[in-house]
């Protein structure tokens, strides 16, 4: 009687939560879906037609250029920036004294918003800009670059801006992960004669497996997404090598008036976010079991 | 008593979110003394651009005391895009809301725009400015401007290297620019990271090298006779010189974007020559040194250019305002030169009604007289190059730019993204 009580009780609990997940969540999502199988162009009235923005989408070369530099875009991003964020937390790791600090002054690039962190970087990457002035008063004259006029490094340049702004997130979510591994553990390390490497990669590495699936699965959502970077930097140029796909969507959608495509192209995003970034989670979950 | 507050709390919710909604639409049609409220959307009239609108505005609310104008200024662009788009398709879209000729076009298919052809101004809008505003033969908006788009001189520059006025021709700009780099001079400012310097480029030697002999090219091209192969030959070889000669480093150029750098730049004197519209005249004109604004000098020796005019904002009624009368006589209120001067002179722009003058600005002299002469061209945004194949253009000419295709190659790219406007 109870028990049937309380189950009523945590339904009754849920159903706001769930009403609004459903509102806001799944039934644009549906909508969206459902676009996607229509030649909707923004007006009130469209027509069913099937898979045909699926066809378009998958032979269009500049859909596929997208898709490519989305994913090249965030491998670059996970992999330097997690790189990133973790050497900085293992330096901060035995410093404690300056952690706080230094810490702190990491994180402040992620509390700008990214459109001012890209009109920021616009001004540094240009041709007479400062990281060629820095690089020519340093001697190292010969790096100088048009960064982003060059379509073979844009889209490294851009990424740059997205790793600068949240390696020192990464950081924190490491730090968080050091704070939480036992002393004991790595004076049982020292004791043993461990080195430095070898305590970092038998120990700590090993330890941090939870703030490294975190950090992974933010950064593969965040970057696989990414959107106001190319848009404020390149406008998806030179010669499209900084297209992306979140750019393709808005492009197709306000530029274009082409709402069904862009629905596609969204449920083709969709469907990319959600499976490299569960098959990234799922790894490194039973990661952390094995370990 | 412990069920009632929460009730309550949640009913003033609603009432609350109902009441906003309300607001939001374009259904309110009184006041408390009995006007009607004439909702109006645009993005001129405030922030960067005030263009006069709230000096119009006033004078048609005492032109018209019955009716209260309730303006809402929405920022341009994608703002504007975003907000309107979902508000019509939510039916609480404003009474009256600012357009241009691509939106004539996509809203005009969606049924969001009234058909305005019967007003009485719908005759007398100029001649090629008519299929920018209509849609399947009925007049949907009503222009505001024509606005020139040109190049922007620094005439004090020029007077540094020895050189006493703007280039008319392009053999005399090549030895200016000459000229210029000789004087150890700034040049000319190419930006092109948003892609789009290069297109205006293109299109602003095409007034003269293309249009000028073939007016009504945009709709050959629409009809299968011509093609970009031989026509946009002259324009993209122009741009290519530039390179050549050394007077443009296209790598930098793609590398610097226009409106961040190179706007900012040509104001602070760091270039002689800048393509742009006349909606620029007002930040450009601040720090006060000899200013030209100037046809692109696209003709052989001793040739007067043609200038290139954007057909650029409009009113349009919402088929679904339930004031249209109120709404039809605010448009018909613009549509009359006394009323729209103020605006045409705060835009340096030119009049789309035939007969209409041009701005009194000095600065735009140039551009009136060849428009007066009708020597003029039309941006084209209502044949091929809007939305998705302007997008695939701006691509093309930025690898045209890096030397990544020839001239030929990259007229053949242009023809096949420029055809896809034809379906």
């Amino acid at each position: 009687m109870f028990r049937r009580r309380g189950r009523y009780a945590s339904i009754v609990l849920i159903l706001p939560a769930l009403a609004v997940y459903g509102l806001f969540i799944l039934y644009p999502l549906v909508r969206g879906v459902l676009l996607s199988f229509t030649d909707n162009t923004g007006g009130p009235t469209d027509a069913f037609v099937g898979l045909k923005q699926y066809s378009a989408l998958i032979h269009d070369p500049t859909a596929l250029q997208a898709l490519r530099h989305t994913v090249i875009y965030a491998a670059v991003v996970l992999v330097v920036q997690t790189g990133l964020g973790l050497s900085a937390a293992a330096l901060l790791s035995r410093r404690p004294h300056i952690r706080r600090v230094v810490s702190s002054m990491l994180l402040l690039p992620a509390l700008i918003s990214p459109v001012m962190a890209s009109f920021i970087w616009s001004y540094l990457y240009r041709p007479d800009g400062g990281i060629d002035t820095l690089l020519g008063d340093v001697g190292l004259g010969v790096l100088r670059q048009t960064w982003l006029g060059d379509p073979s490094i844009a889209l490294y340049a851009i990424a740059a801006v997205n790793i600068w702004m949240f390696a020192g997130y990464s950081c924190v979510i490491f730090l968080a992960g050091y704070a939480g591994i036992p002393a004991e553990l790595l004076d049982a390390a020292d004791i043993d004669g461990a080195t430095r490497w070898q305590r970092f990669r038998k120990v700590e590495w090993a330890m941090l497996a939870p703030s490294l699936t975190v950090n992974v699965t933010i950064s593969l959502i965040g970057s696989l997404g990414v959107f106001d970077f190319p848009l404020v930097l390149t406008n998806g140029g030179p010669v499209g090598s900084t297209n992306t796909l979140a750019l393709l969507i808005y492009r197709d959608i306000f530029n274009n008036s082409d709402f069904a495509m862009g629905a596609a192209t969204a449920v083709l995003l969709l469907v990319l976010v959600v499976v490299v970034s569960s098959a990234a989670s799922a790894v490194l979950r039973r990661r952390e079991r094995v370990l | 008593m412990r069920f009632i507050r929460p009730t309550l709390a949640l009913t003033a919710a609603l009432l609350v979110a109902g009441g906003s909604l309300t607001a939001c639409g374009s259904g309110s049609s009184t006041d408390s003394s009995g006007r009607t409220i004439l909702h109006v959307e645009g993005w001129k009239g405030g922030g960067a651009e005030p263009a006069n609108v709230a000096q119009v505005n006033a004078a048609f609310e005492k032109a018209n005391s019955n009716i209260k104008l309730d303006f809402s200024y929405v920022p341009p662009n994608d703002v504007y895009q975003q907000k309107l788009q979902s508000q019509l398709l939510a039916s609480t879209a404003a009474d009256v809301i600012m357009v241009d000729p691509q939106k004539v076009q996509t809203w005009g298919k969606s049924g969001y725009l009234a058909d305005l052809s019967g007003q009485s101004w719908a005759g007398g809008i100029a001649g090629p400015l008519k299929p920018f505003v209509s849609y399947q033969n009925k007049v949907l908006a009503s222009p505001m401007e024509l606005s020139p788009v040109g190049i922007y001189v620094n005439l004090d520059i020029l007077a540094k290297a020895g050189i006493a006025a703007a280039p008319t021709d392009f053999p005399t700009l090549l030895a200016d620019l000459g000229k210029l780099k000789t004087a150890n001079q700034p040049g000319f400012a190419f930006p092109d990271s948003q892609g789009y310097m290069a297109e205006f480029a293109m299109l602003l030697s095409a007034a003269t090298t293309v249009y000028q002999q073939t007016p009504d090219w945009d709709q050959q091209f629409m009809a299968g006779k011509v093609d970009f192969s031989t026509a946009f030959q002259t324009p993209l070889e122009q741009i290519q010189q530039l390179g050549a000669d050394g007077y443009v480093n296209f790598k930098n150029a793609v590398g610097t974007d226009e409106t961040t750098t190179g706007e900012p730049d040509f104001i602070a004197g760091k270039s002689a020559f800048y393509a742009g519209g006349s909606w620029l005249a007002a930040a450009i004109k601040k720090p006060g040194f000899k200013l030209a604004f100037v046809p692109w000098p696209g003709g052989e020796t001793g040739t007067s250019p043609s200038a290139l005019m954007f057909p650029g904002t409009m009113w349009a009624v919402n088929a679904r305002s339930k004031v249209s009368a109120a709404a039809k006589a605010y448009v018909d209120f613009w549509s009359q030169s006394q009323n729209l001067a103020p605006y045409l002179s705060a835009e340096a722009a030119i009049s789309p009604f035939q007969g209409g003058a041009a701005g009194t600005d000095p600065l735009m002299s140039t551009m009136a007289t060849a428009y007066g002469a009708g020597k003029f061209a039309l941006f084209p945004t209502n044949t091929w190059d809007l939305a998705d194949p302007e997008t695939k253009i701006r691509s093309i000419l930025q690898g045209f730019l890096l030397g990544k295709t020839d001239v030929a190659a990259t007229l053949t790219a242009i023809q096949s993204a420029a055809a896809s406007a034809k379906s």
